[in-house]
């Protein structure tokens, strides 16, 4: 009782969302004084308060004073008491003699308060107006009927309402407004202007998932993950890390909403914050139809006939009244449950998950055939708190290699590497080769994805394929050795080692496929990669539950890498798009992750350069909450990019140092080099920039990384004006992506200055959607067209090229700029005007790129001259405006 | 939107009077003036996208001027189902997936603020 006569306190800056309506409506009937007030209606939490003290405070700006009274449980014997602001200071004036009717006293009441209004009656905020004492819900109606206030009152929906309120509405002297829970699209737009940014997708879901939509679950829920550090912005992402907390308020709130129960209900609400789902017509027969009936009608619980299943309604009610039962009854109710389950003749796989955990948390300990049993049912749920919770409750000597398999691969998902690699490393004797092979397989990953050791992952495996005897598992270890080599940085050998593998089954070729398909995208054959990776999907949906094979998704994440590389943007980037979703909605991070990474490396492509940014953004926090650091190099990789091509120099620069404080890893080691090739060229090294992006695509030819050695020298091109179109050509020779044979044209056509070319390979890359290539290729068709002297056809090709490169999101590239000038820069030029608009001065351009100060201010000068302009300040401006 | 950002503006007016014609009665001026004020403020909101607090603020005003000239709760729907018909119109299959749902996303925060502007929150 104490407690809810607190007055809840203001949110600032908590934004009020999807209350327009009822906040216009407010409104007018305060101007028109039509009706006498409002009544909102609502369950607890859903915002009746706030909206009501919001109410207030437009009456306030209105000129209307203003007064906010509760109404509380214990005070409803004490007549006036809930509007005891409203009576004169001294009772006795209002009838001294005990005697005065309570007509005329009413009466007094009216008039002090018309007394003290200028003609605006009061508004009057009644919080929990239903728990008004009669004598105060008279006095309400009573001045509400002379509109000598403007009531704006809260009241709960499922509590009994007196009567008096009831006719307010009845006889249209106030409206009602109903408030429900906010929708999905009100929950986003919530959280985004209260967090001021976006929220990963995996956290939206497990926000929403928890509050249901619920106005001030969200507030608590977000209050109290803030406050413990769990909800945290990455780059301008938020992520949430871990579980979400509980606070006391919401569980003081989650209570209130329960609010007082029988014992036969309270048992109900009890059982079920334990054990369920139930089945309807056991739990009718323990409690009675007809509480069952009291429960779902006043929102407690839901009664779902088509699955006959009985639930509490809120995800958060269970939590919170399962720590409120004392432990022995507690134990005693779970273990209730759990015999009844164990004694009937058959188990669903879910029912023997769920005996496990019942077992475990009324006993401490449970059958290790069960929890062996329930290990494996959680682990396909892809649950491994829960598998590694069934586990280390088996004494060790029961665990045997299975138990040690899933403990490891659970580990290693949960990122605890070394516990998992002191798992799965040890010399016991397994007389299964099938489960022998499962561990080596599962420690190899963990060595490799985990601690981020190709080298030791490859021992092992090395190791392992000499104690096994049995064809098809040594052709699952050489499959996995091609993976292991595929992303560590070197696809032509992942390639060559996959060709002695002649598998038949559909474990083999899955396995194989994870592999192959990406060591072919990277080799060029982008074709063959995308088949690979569409069958080796199906065959993994032939295979049913297996261990120590990656998640079904990873084909599709290869299928994805392999459509982008190809230059299939489109497909690429609806199966992404389907693939993320999927990913968020089953929990796997890592997949999650991929997904991320990938569409960031479509947008790219695409020019939209501040959704790469983002989505690199996203993989990057998710990377770091599941401590994957082979995935996190590429996302900061990909982020120095995206900054970079923004001009964000700062930005990018911080994330390659980021970078730096991580292990190698090889995954498209040279593409990763992008981003500090961009980073250089974008804060006026060109030379170093040439260098780095030289360096790396000697290194991606050296491994057999064709489609990334075609960016890297492409990128070239685009970022410092060097062009190695014969080398491009002839990768491009060995490759069937169109992406790579675009990216040789324009090359080829910007070395012999063909304008007709350029906007061929223009058209090349509008039609793969590489908007921002397209732009750039346009932009150079225009200058060598105006070179030629056909003005016409220049103005053309600059126009188109604007028009794209206002679709590239800000993108800023040496290529788009000065497409406007008359006289077009030579790419010496180009770059030199860039420096000097950066603000160096001559002698540091000349030192930069290995010039003579005299040729440097030559430069200069025929820049001046061509751009029309006269200063160094006026060549920013000159460089900054177009296109 | 780049260049179809004029296209845009008259296809926005055309699908907002198709969908609720009453509201001729609210539309300022001239059409010319109308659509050219149409592509600003929409510009400017989408420039403003990077800082969000200028966003915030930017949008509220917006919000009570329209409140002023008469624009209720009422006509938000009508007219982010203006919008949207508008972007379908202009940008065809250019509109994915992504862009529908970043479309949809930005324009009810949009309108969230502007509605609370009108009613000076």
């Amino acid at each position: 009782v104490a407690k809810s006569l607190v007055v809840k306190p203001a949110l600032p800056n908590w934004p009020l969302i999807g209350r327009s309506r009822q906040i216009e409506t407010f409104t007018d009937l305060l101007h028109v004084g039509e009706q006498g007030g409002v009544v909102i209606f609502g369950a607890s939490g859903v915002g009746k308060t706030r909206l009501a003290d919001e109410c207030r405070r437009i009456g306030e700006i209105e000129g209307h004073c203003t007064e906010r009274t509760i109404g509380a449980t214990f005070t409803q014997s004490l007549p006036l008491s809930s509007v005891a602001a409203l009576l004169p200071a001294a009772l006795d004036e209002l009838h001294p003699d005990g005697t005065a009717s309570v007509a005329s006293m009413f009466e007094q009441v009216r008039r002090r308060l018309d007394d003290q209004q200028t003609g605006r009656p009061m508004v009057l905020v009644a919080d929990d107006i239903h728990r008004f004492d009669a004598a105060s819900l008279a006095l309400v109606a009573h001045l509400v009927h002379q509109r000598a206030i403007f009531l704006v009152g809260t009241a709960r929906t499922g509590d009994p309402i007196p009567d008096l309120l009831t006719a307010l509405w009845r006889d249209g002297q106030v409206s009602r407004f109903d408030l429900a829970e906010l929708d999905g699209e009100d929950f986003d737009t919530l959280l985004h202007l209260a967090l001021g940014g976006a929220l990963e997708a995996g956290a939206r879901l497990q926000l929403w998932s928890a509050s249901q939509g619920n106005p001030l679950y969200v507030h608590e829920l977000v209050m109290g993950a803030l406050e413990r550090g769990t909800l945290l912005e990455r780059d301008g992402v938020w992520h949430l890390e871990g579980v979400l907390p509980r606070s006391e308020r919401l569980d003081e709130l989650v209570a209130e909403r329960m609010g007082s129960l029988d014992a036969g209900a309270r048992g109900v609400v009890e059982l079920l914050s334990l054990c369920q789902p139930l089945p309807v017509e056991y739990v009718a027969s323990l409690a009675g139809r007809h509480t069952l009936d009291r429960l779902e009608e006043s929102g407690r619980i839901v009664v779902a006939l088509d699955r006959d299943e009985v639930t509490l309604a809120h995800p958060l009610f269970g939590e919170v009244i399962r720590e409120q039962i004392p432990s022995l009854r507690s134990r005693d109710i779970v273990r209730r449950e759990a015999d009844r389950l164990q004694s009937r003749t058959e188990m669903s796989p879910a029912d023997q998950l769920r005996l496990a955990e019942w077992r475990l948390s009324s006993d401490g300990r449970a059958d290790s055939v069960i929890l062996l049993d329930a290990a494996y049912r959680a682990r396909y749920a892809q649950d491994f708190r829960a598998v590694k919770r069934f586990i280390e409750a088996m004494p060790r000597a029961d665990r045997g290699p299975a138990g040690r398999l899933l403990l490891g691969e659970a580990l290693y998902e949960l990122g605890s590497f070394a516990e998992s690699e002191e798992t799965l490393a040890t010399d016991e004797p397994v007389a299964d080769e099938g489960l022998y092979l499962r561990l080596a397989v599962t420690r190899t990953k963990n060595l490799h994805w985990g601690l981020c050791d190709p080298q030791r992952a490859l021992e092992v495996n090395t190791d392992a394929r000499r104690r096994i005897s049995s064809r098809s598992f040594i052709d699952e270890l050489t499959s996995n050795e091609a993976a292991i080599q595929m992303f560590s940085g070197h696809p032509d050998l992942a390639v060559s080692v996959l060709s002695s593998v002649k598998t038949d089954d559909a474990r083999g070729r899955t396995v194989r496929a994870i592999a192959l398909s990406p060591a072919l995208a990277c080799a060029g054959r982008t074709t063959e990669a995308v088949d690979v990776a569409k069958a080796g999907f199906l065959d993994h949906t032939q295979l049913g539950d297996e261990l120590a094979i990656a998640h079904p998704g990873t084909h599709i994440v290869n299928q994805v890498f392999s459509l982008t590389d190809a230059g299939r943007l489109a497909e690429a980037d609806s199966l992404a798009r389907l693939g993320s979703e999927v990913a968020t909605n089953d929990h796997v991070p890592i997949a999650q992750i991929w997904f991320a990474l990938n569409q960031a490396r479509i947008a790219l492509l695409q020019g939209k350069t501040a959704t790469a940014r983002r989505f690199f953004a996203e993989g990057a926090g998710l990377a770091t909450a599941h401590h994957f650091g082979g995935p996190l190099r590429m996302a900061l990789a990909g982020l120095a990019t995206s900054s970079a091509l923004l001009g964000d120099v700062s930005a990018a620069q911080h994330a390659l140092d980021r970078r730096e404080a991580l292990p190698p890893f090889g995954f498209v080691g040279p593409e990763q080099e992008l981003g500090r090739a961009w980073t250089l060229a974008a804060s006026g090294q060109p030379v170093e920039a040439t260098e780095h992006f030289l360096e790396a695509a000697a290194s991606a030819a050296a491994t057999g990384h064709r489609t990334s050695e075609a960016a890297l020298l492409h990128d070239l091109l685009r970022a410092c004006g060097r062009n190695e179109s014969s080398r491009l050509t002839e990768v491009a020779g060995m490759t069937d992506s169109r992406l790579v044979h675009a990216r040789a044209k324009h090359a080829e056509a910007r070395l012999r200055g063909d304008p007709h070319r350029l906007v061929e390979a223009a058209e090349d890359f509008l039609d793969m959607g590489a908007s921002l290539l397209a732009a750039e290729a346009l932009a150079s068709a225009a200058d060598e067209y105006r070179r030629a002297g056909d003005q016409r056809s220049a103005t053309a090709a600059s126009r188109r090229s604007s028009a794209l490169a206002a679709q590239c999101e800000g993108t800023r590239t040496p290529d788009l700029v000065v497409t406007t000038s008359t006289i077009p820069l030579s790419d010496r030029e180009r770059e030199v005007a860039r420096l000097a608009a950066a603000g160096l001065p001559s002698k540091e351009i000349a030192a930069r790129l290995f010039l003579s100060l005299r040729t440097v201010n030559n430069h200069l000068q025929r820049v001046y001259v061509k751009l029309g302009v006269s200063s160094r300040a006026d060549l920013a401006r000159a460089l900054e405006g177009s296109p | 939107m780049g260049p179809s950002k004029e296209d845009l503006a008259s296809r926005f007016y055309r699908q907002l009077l198709t969908r609720d014609p009453s509201l001729q009665d609210l539309l300022p001026g001239e059409r010319d003036a109308r659509e050219a004020g149409f592509t600003k403020g929409l510009t400017e909101i989408v420039d403003s996208m990077s800082n969000f607090p200028e966003l915030v603020a930017h949008t509220r005003q917006l919000g009570e001027c329209l409140a002023q000239h008469g624009v209720r709760v009422s006509h938000y729907p009508t007219g982010r189902a203006a919008l949207m018909a508008a972007l379908e119109d202009v940008l065809g299959d250019r509109l994915d997936p992504g862009t529908r749902e970043a479309w949809t996303m930005a324009s009810n925060l949009v309108a969230e603020c502007m509605m609370a502007g009108a009613s000076r929150r």
